[in-house]
């Protein structure tokens, strides 16, 4: 068919020039549009026609107009329900109208000056009728072109919701650079045939669409998120530091909350906040004598610390949970950094997974992935801080950023990031940030000049961030669509 | 982590305190240096509205979040004053405890031990009330109950008309039936049993009454005439309440943590005694405890900490920092301090500042009176090597040659619900093996997996009308219960792929263990490589199945998965 109807606009082109209309054209021959569009649309790429965009008004009937088209029009149809003279209950007419279509009906029959109607009864008045409202819908029926019709007789119609207009959309197809009366289809493909016998030198190849995609293919893909956590530890890595094992999700409340001289009482080790374990619910190992000397922090304090002065108990330190955040591994390493018989300056990274047991939304879920970076080393400041944090933000492509004081339980100074958004013009948080306190590192036996400074962001920001998603669960979970997966871009670095 | 409280102010009040009005932007910025976080909002959405001061609905108001240890700053009073020193407006205010002959005593019973053993007072004499600070007062008790407080288990407050209340007064335990009053807005008397069964209704007060209910006596608060005060930490008596009309302001505070509670009362009492007929001036209240030692509350002594200059030039990265520059910065964050003989400087913690533990906290206040943004940034000078956990690494290598099979990575979550776990393995849960959580706020949230297996068919079912076939894989952790690890529970890294196509292909995902095995160079061979054995799992078809072997020892397991499975995980495919 689709060549029938090629053969067809190509003959037509040959013998008159153009097709003024493909809609009518269609109409005409009883093709399917369609089906026709594509056909036109492949001669096109060929550059056989071109086809210019039109547009036109046109008159089309409602099914209330259709039926008046047929069966002549109401008040027609009600006047003549009546003999000259004759007088009939209303209720009795309307009974043969449809429901609530019955008063704008009687108005028009009352205005022609057919009938005359009191509160319940309707009398035919006039002796001779003629459906003049028939007549014009039938002239609208003769020729659908909104410009050979009255304005105002459309509008009259329209309103009494007999007729409608409306745009409709069609070519004008004219022949293009390349037109000829018969089509030639060229070959796509080079085969190992043609190079064998030669024949790719008469062979006509069809020319490359340059307008046209290729084809869908099929690779396998890295997830989004993956993909950043690959980019960031590469950064990482490049900046010196080294990755933490941080392969334990279910963490002690000690490493967890007190060696980070979080007190026994603070709201984050609510169970509003935390994920805590029922089975197994409590760890069973608290280093000696670092337990004891952390319990001592806490309730006394350490090198020069009030403490905060409670009855802290190895019991609430015991109980398992859900880390909430990787410095629970933080503190096991500088707690074997600080068993060391000679320090040694480190670096450490680690990106993995963290819980917590929030009210969930549209940016917040249960575990999400935490990027968290470290430096210990003698007499270390906020300047070493913001250094680390501005080099590793440059890195990520994020160069703008300010910082905030804010509160941390275990970090003292500690500083929020913020980074400008150009988008929303505003400066978002991007980050968290601090100088380890004393109260932490001290009982670990660190040397009391050796500071840690440590930042972390999460991995989950930048790429919600860099995707425009609204809904992290269309970019992390079982969710989560394959073709998604498949499309997301990866982040090229500035080739500058 | 952890929320950080909120607090409405209504600009006007803020600005009147603090004797400055400030624009948005302005206020925007200075807060945000301090370490505030500022939106601006109208009366109209701010939530818990109080009873008495009526505003218009368009009034501007500001909402700003406080760090959580700064309790000084949750009202509009305290506010102001960290404000107005900060912007250079005015001098600390100065906290002070007048010496009286007689005091208001509260006598400590023994049977207090048994359920909350402390209790701290303070009188505010001559208040005067207006809408605005009454309202102020009220919610700044509120917001300490809220969060300072920990929703009224470690302390809580009640205030009181002074002229009311004839002393001495007894704190003591008692059974809910002995204890009979009106309770503040009841209007007969009623023993406590009844009383909490009203209260039961009473949305925000029946959060509290879990603090008591379980103990078989109760704390209660009686004047010299045998009237109750408070039944703390739930509500307080009708007689004693607190009015505008109110001139004299008893306080009183229980607690289960005493250092809390003192700190609690003197960030309180020192908001509001700018209210008082002489001015920042708290009148004591003596406290005789069980053992028959008697303590006066509030402490408002300014305690002196050292801080050692070479030590905060370090920590701040502000090197040329001197005695007179210290003095100026901490002067804006509302500390007087002074050199020292022995060259260290001499710094006054005011009383509303309990947060303040160690030098490192003068130093905080210091980069923030010095300006954060205002500190140059450096690298650490110490060169370190990088270095990847082989775990990790080992990983990576493996995601790209699934990837470069054509298969499409997912993230899924690590928690699941018990019912996933037996829809996919159709038996019950192993506990031996299985780490259960105790307080999942759903049902999604009630074990960790230890197995994928679960999390990609769910994955394969939210997939139902991407193209097929459909080929996934997610390398992560597992949970397994572990007699080993100090926590009885240890991470294992498994690999998980699923083949889903209008028929099941499994030689797609038998193809995939070929290449990985190829890759990581291990033969086909039962004695030294991996193998494969027929197996009979519930969850795979009946002899379409293989336990995955790697030196005779099975690893994994590989099979089509039972249709009963796919109908639980609504699979329409072959999987």
């Amino acid at each position: 068919l689709g060549i029938i109807m090629e053969e067809k606009v190509l003959a037509i082109l040959n013998d008159k020039g153009e097709i003024e209309d493909s809609l009518s054209f269609a109409k005409e021959n009883s093709y399917e549009l369609q089906a026709l569009d594509g056909v036109l649309k492949s001669l096109v790429v060929d550059e056989y026609i071109v086809l210019e965009n039109k547009q036109r008004n046109i008159i089309e009937f409602t099914a209330q107009g259709s039926v008046a088209l047929k069966e002549g029009s109401p008040e027609f149809k009600l006047a003549k329900m009546l003999a000259v003279g004759e007088t009939k209950p209303k209720a009795e007419i309307e009974s043969h109208f449809p429901a609530n279509s019955f008063k704008p009906v009687l108005g028009a029959a009352i205005k022609n000056k057919w009938v005359k109607a009191d509160k319940d009864s309707i009398t035919r008045i006039a002796e001779d009728i003629q459906d003049v409202d028939h007549q014009s819908l039938q002239k609208f029926a003769d020729n659908n072109s909104v410009e050979a019709h009255e304005k105002k007789a459309i509008t009259l119609f329209t309103k009494r919701k007999l007729i409608a207009t409306r745009i409709i959309k069609y070519y004008l197809v004219k022949k293009g650079p390349k037109f000829r009366a018969e089509r030639v289809k060229g070959v796509a493909d080079l085969t190992e045939e043609m190079l064998k016998n030669g024949s790719w030198k008469t062979t006509e190849f069809k020319e490359i669409n340059t307008n046209a995609k290729g084809k869908d293919l099929v690779p396998g893909s890295f997830h989004p998120l993956m993909k950043a956590r690959e980019q960031v530890k590469e950064i990482l890595i490049e900046m010196g530091f080294e990755e933490m094992p941080t392969n334990r999700f279910v963490e002690s409340s000690f490493w967890n909350f007190d060696a980070l001289f979080q007190p026994q009482q603070h709201p984050a080790r609510d169970m509003h906040d935390t994920f805590f374990v029922s089975d197994p619910e409590e760890s069973n190992f608290i280093p000696e004598p670092y337990g004891a000397q952390v319990k001592k922090t806490h309730e006394e304090g350490i090198g020069g610390s009030l403490g905060y002065q409670y009855n802290w108990k190895y019991s609430e330190a015991k109980k398992n949970l859900l880390r909430t955040h990787t410095t629970a591994v933080s503190a096991r390493m500088l707690y074997f950094l600080g068993k060391e018989e000679k320090f040694t300056p480190k670096r450490y990274f680690s990106i993995d997974r963290v819980y917590r047991n929030e009210t969930l939304d549209a940016t917040h879920l249960a575990e999400f992935h935490q990027v968290e970076g470290l430096v210990a080393d003698y007499d270390l400041n906020i300047r070493d801080l913001k250094g680390v944090i501005s080099e590793f933000f440059t890195r990520i492509g994020i160069k703008n950023i300010k910082f905030k004081p804010t509160y941390n339980p275990y970090t003292e100074p500690s500083m929020e990031i913020y980074s400008y958004h150009q988008g929303r013009d505003e400066w978002v948080e991007i980050g968290n940030s601090g100088v380890f306190r004393p109260e932490m590192l001290l009982p670990m036996g660190l040397p009391e000049n050796v500071r840690v400074i440590a930042w972390g962001i999460s991995l989950e920001r930048p790429v919600m961030i860099n995707t425009n998603l609204k809904n992290i669960r269309e970019m992390e979970g079982h969710k989560v669509q394959v073709e998604f997966v498949k499309k997301h871009p990866f982040y090229a670095p500035k080739l500058t | 982590q952890g929320q950080m409280p909120v607090i409405y102010v209504v600009a006007e009040n803020l600005f009147s305190l603090l004797g400055k009005t400030l624009n948005d932007k302005e206020l925007e910025d200075i807060c945000f240096e301090f370490g505030l976080e500022v939106e601006t909002t109208t009366y109209k959405d701010m939530p818990h509205r109080d009873i008495v001061e009526e505003y218009k609905e368009d009034e501007l108001v500001f909402k700003v979040e406080v760090p959580a240890n700064r309790i000084d700053l949750l009202c509009v009073e305290g506010l102001a004053e960290a404000m107005r020193c900060y912007l250079q407006l005015a001098e600390p205010s100065i906290f002070k405890v007048v010496p009286l002959e007689k005091k208001e005593t509260i006598i400590v019973e023994e049977s207090c031990n048994q359920i909350r053993p402390f209790i701290v007072g303070a009188v505010l004499r001559g208040v005067k009330f207006n809408p605005k600070n009454y309202n102020s007062f009220i919610s700044l008790q509120d917001k300490l109950h809220e969060n300072y407080c920990r929703k009224r288990t470690l302390v809580a407050i009640g205030t009181h008309d002074l002229d009311t209340i004839k002393g001495p007064i007894t704190y003591k335990a008692l059974p809910p039936k002995e204890i009979i009053f009106t309770a503040l807005h009841q209007t007969k008397d009623m023993d406590v049993t009844e009383l909490f069964s009203v209260l039961e209704k009473d949305l925000k007060l029946r959060n509290y009454l879990g603090i008591i209910r379980d103990s078989p006596v109760y704390p209660v608060i009686y004047d010299a005439e045998g009237h109750v005060l408070s039944l703390p930490p739930i509500i307080n008596g009708e007689r004693t309440k607190l009015k505008m009309t109110t001139t004299n302001v008893f306080i009183e505070s229980t607690a289960t943590d005493l250092s809390r509670a003192k700190a609690n009362l003197q960030a309180l009492v020192c908001m509001f005694a700018q209210y008082c007929e002489k001015p920042f001036t708290v009148e004591p209240v003596e406290v005789v405890a069980v053992d028959k030692s008697v303590h006066q509350y509030p402490d408002l002594t300014y305690k002196e900490m050292k801080l050692d200059i070479d030590y905060a030039k370090q920590l701040s990265g502000v090197d040329d920092l001197q005695p007179a520059d210290i003095q100026k910065y901490l002067l804006k964050m509302g500390m007087h301090s002074k050199p020292a003989e022995d060259g260290k400087m001499v710094v006054e913690i005011p009383p509303t500042r309990g947060d303040i533990l160690h030098q490192c906290d003068i130093i905080e206040d210091l980069i923030i009176g010095y300006g954060i943004n205002r500190i140059p940034a450096r690298l650490p000078k110490t060169h370190t090597i990088g270095k990847q956990l082989p775990i990790n690494m080992f990983s990576d290598l493996i995601r790209r040659e699934f990837a470069f099979a054509g298969f499409d990575e997912c993230v899924t979550f690590s928690l699941i619900s018990k019912e996933d776990q037996s829809n996919c393995f159709l038996k019950p849960l192993d506990t031996k093996e299985v780490v259960q959580i105790k307080n999942p706020k759903t049902a999604e949230f009630q074990i960790i997996r230890t197995s994928m297996l679960p999390s990609i068919l769910k994955c394969v079912s939210a997939n139902r009308t991407a193209k097929l076939p459909l080929k996934i894989f997610e390398v992560n952790d597992v949970v397994k219960k572990d007699p080993e690890s100090d926590t009885g529970a240890s991470n294992q890294r498994n690999v998980c792929a699923a083949f889903s196509n209008t028929k099941s292909g499994l030689e797609n995902i038998h193809g995939l263990l070929d290449l990985l095995m190829l890759k990581l160079k291990i033969p086909f061979s039962s004695d030294n490589g991996y193998s494969l054995r027929a197996a009979q799992e519930d969850h795979f078809m009946k002899g379409l199945q293989a336990d995955i072997l790697f030196h005779g020892e099975p690893i994994g397991q590989m099979g089509i998965i039972h249709p009963e499975v796919l109908k639980k995980f609504e699979i329409s495919y072959p999987v």
